[in-house]
C-alpha cells in the first residue's frame, strides 16, 4: 500500500524555511504548538492536524493545538495519550505510526478506533517528536476517508517533527528564562539600593530601576562604559552631574583582590550633593571575575546628619578646650569624673589623666562619706530644686595644693538617653582676683569715708562757731557766703554718710533694729521734719493714713530714713503752691504706703535708671535740688533687704507717685500683742 | 561759781581744739587728752573731771579699754562719759550695750552733731 516518492528541490527548499521559522520563533510553548500545526497543513497540504505534548513531567500539563477538528476529539486525545500506555505501546520503537484505515486496522483498540471513527476519521499518521531520546509529543495528520499517505509526506513530516520538537524545546525554556528574569527583575526593582551590574571590562550589563533614579540614567546605558560615565558623564548622565573618581579605584581593587570592597563616593546631580554608600561585589566564574554587582546605597541625609555632628563636636571641643573658665563632665550617679578641660587643669593644678574616674567632691575639697556621697555638696543642692539650673554658686574649693580660692560655679545635667547615663556639667571660675578686688573696693569706700568724717567734722564745727558768732560779729555778706560754706560741707558729710551705708548694703552689713513700730508716730515725725522745707516752697504735706494700720516691727530709723527721702524728693521735685500727699495701708500680707506729688515728673526714659547708683534724672528742678543720686537707691536697699518693694509711676508734668510695701509678717496686730503679753 | 571742769579724750588735735575753744567758751574748764593712754594716766594720777568726752578710735588704748580701765577704780566709777565717734553706726549698735554697761550716758556722732549740739548735750548730763 505504501508508496515511496523523493521530495522535490522546491519542497526541500519549502521544509527548510519553513522549519526555520518554526525554529526561529520565539513566542512560548503555547503559540509555537499553534504554528506548527499552520506550518504543518500548510507544507503537507492537509486540512486536518493536532500537535499533542505528552511529556507532563517536562511541561507540568498536557498541550494540545489542532485544526480541524472538535473540541470533544482534543479531549479524546489528550485522555488516550494521559494514558501514557498508548504511546509506550505504539511510539516504543520512536517511529512513525501510519494508519490507512481505521476500520481495518488490528494496532488499535477498539475503543481508539471508536473514538476516531466518531470524530469521521478512516486514517491517520502520528509521527513523535523527540528530545534527548524521549518523546515529548505527538504531531498527527488525518484523512476522512481510508488512504494510502505518500512516503514523501511521512518523510516530511518527520524532519518538521524533529524541528518541532527544538522548536517546543526552546520555547519552553524561552518560556522558563523569560518568568526567572521577570522575577528577578521585580526583585531587583523593588531593592531600595540603586544596583548596577558592570562586566569585568566595565561595561554595564543591567540597573535597576532605583539605581536610575539615584543616578539619573536618562537613557538606556546598557553597554555604557564604567570609564565612560566617569570620565565623561556628560554623555551619560543628566547635566550636571559628576561622581567622584573614588568609584574607579573601588572597582580596580575588586577585580585585583577578587573581594568586596565598599567606599562612599559623593555626586552632584543638578547642584545637589548626594553621598553614597557604595559596595561592589565580584562575581566570580573559574576564578575570574566575570561581573562586579555594585549597590549604591543613598546615605545623603546620614551624611548631613554625621557632618552636622562632627561640626557640633568641634564647636564645642573648641568651646571646652579654649574656655577660660574651667569645665568638668562627671557621671550623675557616681560623681566620676570624665573629663576636664586645660583652663581647669590649670585651675586646680591636675593633669586630667591624674583625676579621671575619680570622685569630683573629692578633688574640689568636698568631704564624702564611705559611699562616696557628699551631703552638703552645693552643687547637687542647686539642682535638686531645678535639674538644669543657671545658678551660679559661689564656694570655697581646694587647689591640689591644698590651697583654698573662691571660685563661682554653675551646674547643668545632661539627662540619660539611648542607655547612656546623665552626666554633669560644671563651669568654674576662678574668683580669687575678683574677690580680692571688690574686698578692696569695698574696704576703700569704707576708709575714705571713715577718713573724711573727720576732717569733715571739723570743718563743720569750726564754721558753727563763726557762724553762730563765738569768735565775734561777721559782716552780713561774710555771713552769707559762711552759711553757703555750710551748706556745701553738709552735702559731703550726707555724702560721705550715704556713701558708707551703700557700703553696708553692698556688703550685707547693714544691720536692722527690728522693734515693734508705729507708723504714724514715725510718719509725724518725719512731717515735723519735713514741714518747714515745704512751707518755703508753699508745699502743704497731706497724710491719709488708715485707722487700722497695726504697729508693726521694723527699724524705726531706717523707716524713717525711708519716708524722709522720699518726702524730700516729693517737695524737691514739686511747684509751689502744691500737696504732696502721703497714704498707708494694710493690704494682705504688707503695708503700703505712698508718697504722690503733683511735680514736675519724670520722663519715661529715666523711669528705667531711677532706683540705680548715682542716678541722676535731669529736668528743671533736678540741678537746683542737688543730691549725690544715692538716696533712692539706698531707700530701695533698705525695702528690699526686709522683704518688700518699692516701684515709682509718674506722669511728666503731671506728677510722680512713689510706692513701697513692707511684709506682714513682720507686722505684729494689736490684739496679739495683747496676747501674747497675757501669756 | 566753780567752772565744771570736762575731760576731752581724742586723738585728733583739730577735733580735739574744736571742742576745747567751744567748751571754754561755754564755761567750762577743759583739759585734754590725746591718747587712750595718756587719759589714763592723767585719770590714774588724781584727775577727777566732772564728765569726760571720750572718743572710741584711737592709736593705743580705745575708748572701751579706757571705760573698763576707769570702772575699776571706785573714785572714777561714777563720772558721767559720753561717748563721740565717727565709727560706722553698725560697730557702734554693737558696742552700745557695752558702753551702757559701762556707764556712759550718751553716744553722739561727730560728724552729725556741732559743737553747739555738744555743750547742750553736756549740759543735759551735769546740770
Amino acid at each position: 500500500m505504501e508508496k515511496i516518492e523523493i521530495l522535490s528541490q522546491n519542497e526541500i527548499n519549502l521544509i527548510i524555511k519553513e522549519s526555520f521559522e518554526i525554529n526561529s520563533f520565539n513566542a512560548g510553548v503555547d503559540e509555537a504548538l499553534k504554528m506548527i500545526v499552520q506550518k504543518v497543513t500548510k507544507i503537507l497540504g492537509v486540512d486536518l492536524c493536532s500537535v499533542i505534548l505528552v511529556n507532563r513531567e517536562r511541561f507540568g500539563s498536557d498541550k494540545i493545538a489542532s485544526q480541524g477538528l472538535s473540541k470533544n476529539f482534543s479531549d479524546f486525545l489528550l485522555e488516550i495519550f494521559f494514558k501514557k500506555k498508548f504511546v509506550d505501546d505504539h511510539f516504543a520503537s520512536k517511529k512513525a505510526l501510519v494508519v490507512n484505515d481505521i476500520s481495518k486496522t488490528q494496532k488499535l483498540q477498539k475503543k481508539i478506533i471508536k473514538g476516531f471513527q466518531e470524530e469521521g476519521i478512516g486514517a491517520f499518521i502520528g509521527i513523535p517528536m523527540i528530545i534527548d531520546n524521549n518523546i515529548i509529543g505527538l504531531i498527527m495528520i488525518y484523512a476522512n476517508k481510508p488512504q494510502l499517505f505518500f512516503a514523501r509526506q511521512i518523510y516530511s513530516l518527520s524532519i518538521l517533527a524533529s524541528q518541532a520538537a527544538i522548536a517546543i524545546h526552546n520555547n519552553f525554556l524561552y518560556e522558563k528564562l523569560k518568568k526567572e528574569k521577570l522575577k528577578l527583575e521585580v526583585i531587583q526593582d523593588s531593592i531600595e539600593d540603586g544596583i548596577i551590574v558592570f562586566d569585568a571590562e566595565g561595561k554595564i550589563l543591567s540597573y535597576n530601576k532605583a539605581a536610575k533614579k539615584l543616578l539619573g540614567f536618562k537613557e538606556n546605558y546598557y553597554g555604557a562604559k564604567r570609564s565612560d560615565i566617569i570620565s565623561s558623564p556628560e554623555e551619560y548622565f543628566n547635566y550636571g552631574f559628576t561622581i567622584d573618581f573614588k568609584i574607579q579605584g573601588t572597582f580596580q581593587k575588586v577585580l585585583r583582590t577578587k573581594k568586596s570592597k565598599s567606599c562612599l563616593v559623593m555626586i552632584k546631580c543638578r547642584k545637589e550633593e548626594k553621598f553614597l554608600q557604595t559596595l561592589m561585589s565580584p562575581i566570580i566564574k573559574n576564578e575570574e571575575v566575570i561581573s562586579v554587582i555594585s549597590s549604591f546605597r543613598d546615605v545623603t541625609s546620614m551624611e548631613k546628619q554625621k557632618n552636622e555632628i562632627v561640626i557640633q563636636r568641634d564647636k564645642w571641643e573648641a568651646i571646652f578646650k579654649n574656655s577660660v573658665d574651667g569645665i568638668m563632665v562627671a557621671y550623675f550617679d557616681n560623681n566620676e569624673i570624665l573629663t576636664i578641660n586645660p583652663s581647669l587643669e590649670k585651675m586646680l593644678g591636675y593633669e586630667e589623666k591624674d583625676i579621671i574616674g575619680k570622685n569630683y567632691h573629692d578633688i574640689l575639697g568636698y568631704k564624702t562619706d564611705n559611699r562616696g556621697k557628699c551631703k552638703n555638696c552645693p552643687i547637687k543642692r542647686t539642682l535638686k530644686k531645678n535639674s538644669s539650673t543657671n545658678k551660679h554658686v559661689e564656694d570655697l574649693l581646694v587647689r591640689r595644693s591644698g590651697e583654698r580660692f573662691w571660685a563661682e560655679f554653675a551646674a547643668t545635667v545632661i539627662k540619660e538617653s539611648f542607655n547612656k547615663r546623665s552626666m554633669i556639667v560644671l563651669t568654674i571660675r576662678d574668683i580669687t582676683n575678683e574677690r580680692q578686688i571688690d574686698q578692696t573696693k569695698k574696704d576703700f569706700i569704707s576708709i575714705v569715708s571713715h577718713e573724711l568724717r573727720t576732717p569733715l567734722t571739723a570743718v563743720k564745727g569750726f564754721l558753727s562757731m563763726i557762724i553762730k558768732g563765738d569768735v565775734g560779729p561777721l559782716e552780713p555778706k561774710q555771713l552769707h557766703f559762711l552759711n553757703r560754706v555750710y551748706q556745701s560741707n553738709e552735702r559731703m558729710v550726707n555724702l560721705v554718710e550715704d556713701l558708707l551705708i551703700i557700703n553696708r548694703l553692698d556688703t550685707h552689713k547693714l544691720t536692722f533694729k527690728l522693734e515693734s513700730t508705729d507708723f504714724s508716730q514715725v510718719l509725724s515725725e518725719v512731717i515735723d521734719e519735713s514741714t518747714l522745707k515745704g512751707l518755703s516752697k508753699q508745699i502743704i504735706l497731706t497724710t491719709n493714713i488708715a485707722e487700722s494700720l497695726p504697729m508693726f516691727v521694723t527699724d524705726a530709723d531706717r523707716l524713717r530714713q525711708v519716708l524722709f527721702n522720699l518726702i524730700d524728693n516729693a517737695i524737691k521735685y514739686s511747684e509751689p503752691n502744691t500737696r504732696v500727699i502721703i497714704t498707708a495701708r494694710k493690704k494682705l500680707n504688707h503695708i503700703k504706703v505712698t508718697v504722690a506729688d503733683s511735680g514736675v515728673g519724670i520722663a519715661k526714659d529715666d523711669m528705667g535708671k531711677l532706683f540705680n547708683k548715682f542716678s541722676r534724672i535731669s529736668n528743671s528742678l533736678s540741678i537746683k535740688g542737688g543730691g549725690s543720686g544715692l538716696g533712692l537707691y539706698i531707700t530701695k536697699g533698705i525695702i528690699k533687704a526686709q522683704g518688700g518693694d518699692i516701684w515709682a509711676e509718674s506722669v511728666p508734668g503731671k506728677g510722680t507717685k512713689f510706692s513701697f510695701t513692707l511684709p506682714i509678717n513682720f507686722c505684729l496686730l494689736n490684739n496679739n500683742n495683747k496676747k501674747k503679753e497675757k501669756l | 561759781m566753780k567752772k565744771n571742769k570736762i575731760f576731752i579724750v581724742e586723738d585728733d588735735a583739730l577735733l580735739s581744739e574744736m571742742y576745747q575753744e567751744k567748751l571754754e567758751m561755754a564755761g567750762f574748764k577743759v583739759d585734754v587728752a590725746f591718747s587712750g593712754k595718756e587719759a589714763l594716766d592723767k585719770l590714774k594720777d588724781g584727775f577727777e573731771p566732772d564728765l569726760i568726752l571720750l572718743d572710741i578710735l584711737m592709736p593705743d588704748v580705745n575708748g572701751f579699754e579706757v571705760l573698763k580701765e576707769m570702772k575699776r577704780e571706785p573714785r572714777l566709777r561714777a563720772v558721767p562719759v559720753i561717748m563721740l565717734t565717727n565709727l560706722g553706726e553698725s560697730k557702734i549698735d554693737m558696742n552700745k550695750e557695752l558702753s551702757y554697761s559701762l556707764g556712759v550716758r550718751d553716744y553722739l556722732i561727730k560728724s552729725k552733731h556741732t559743737p553747739d549740739a555738744v555743750v547742750e548735750k553736756i549740759r543735759q548730763v551735769i546740770v
